[in-house]
């Protein structure tokens, strides 16, 4: 069973709420996706239209919160959205989510190491969202950090593991667990970082804007059990050369 | 009265009003509770223990935050 900072999980598949069509689509969704851990970002409220209430339904289905600091472009801004974000939602756990950059989404690695150290030592439980750096999670790790969360392509892009080397080398090296974050495209994506080794997935666009996005969770759901079980089985190994599965008896040649 | 504002919105409250007095009167038309909410005064986030015993003064600047959707 997954464990994050003393908090189990049986489900490895997190997931984000963003861009779903209908806030029901979206707790459909979810609640077919088996996950125990969903995202949420914070905003100022608009006074005169209001906001959907999203967290007492989330509550009510029993799954943990954990805001980000999206929209953050520095560790100071990102250390205020995680104060705000423990008022709101009584919690100390916090997506760490540094990103000045708006076409790409990159991850600010300097900001982030820095905001994390800060935060660990405010007593937070902190998930950073990062490139998928293998000296950078180490150091993240050896603040504090509660898990690392390298992404695998752009958030949203649905490219899916092209960041597949480094996430290996990440997943050999971590103490703490790897979510592997942003750009997972589709289950097979999910089955990958599975099979390689990662904790868990975070998958947010890749279910929220497909066409049939409760069906498309539930994929993802058996995805990720499925990619687990491979990791634990053990895959055989990969060779150059082929390998007759067969005998080769040579019966055909003593017909003739 | 005294003229407080809010996520920029001018509002007119007793001289006396605390911040949790504030964040009440502003959220109320809204289908938001005040227990998830976050609120920022003066750009400092005050923690939900003290809300009552944040005074508010002329021209104070309150926002208020709330969840949304989002990865």
């Amino acid at each position: 069973m997954l464990t994050i900072a003393g908090q189990h999980f049986s489900s490895r598949l997190f997931s984000g709420t963003g861009k779903f069509a209908s806030s029901q689509v979206m707790l459909d969704a979810l609640h077919a996706s088996g996950t125990e851990l969903v995202t949420l970002a914070m905003k100022r409220i608009d006074l005169e239209q209001g906001t959907d209430n999203l967290i007492q339904p989330l509550t009510a289905m029993g799954v943990k919160l954990l805001p980000n600091t999206s929209g953050a472009r520095n560790a100071q801004e990102a250390i205020f959205a995680a104060q705000l974000a423990r008022e709101m939602l009584h919690t100390h756990w916090i997506k760490l989510e540094i990103h000045p950059d708006p076409k790409y989404l990159m991850p600010d690695p300097i900001e982030t190491l820095k905001a994390a150290e800060t935060l660990v030592e405010k007593g937070f439980v902190v998930m950073p969202y990062v490139h998928a750096d293998p000296v950078l999670c180490r150091r993240l790790e050896e603040v504090g950090c509660a898990a690392v969360m390298p992404l695998a392509s752009p958030i949203g892009s649905n490219q899916g593991l092209l960041t597949k080397t480094f996430l290996k080398m990440i997943i050999e090296q971590a103490k703490v667990p790897v979510v592997v974050d942003a750009g997972i495209g589709s289950p097979s994506d999910a089955t990958a970082a599975m099979e390689m080794g990662a904790d868990a997935v975070l998958v947010n666009t890749a279910i929220a804007a497909s066409q049939q996005p409760v069906t498309i969770a539930q994929c993802f759901r058996q995805a990720v059990i499925t990619g687990r079980k491979t990791y634990h089985a053990g895959l055989a190994q990969v060779s150059n050369q082929a390998s007759h599965t067969s005998p080769l008896t040579g019966f055909l040649n003593e017909l003739c | 009265m005294i003229t407080v504002y809010v996520n920029e919105r001018p509002l007119e409250v007793n001289k006396s009003s605390n911040l949790q007095q504030v964040l009440a009167l502003s959220v109320q038309s809204l289908e938001l509770k005040l227990d998830n909410i976050a609120a920022v005064h003066n750009q400092h986030v005050v923690p939900r223990s003290k809300w009552s015993t944040n005074l508010c003064h002329e021209n104070d600047r309150i926002e208020i935050f709330s969840a949304v959707a989002g990865g």
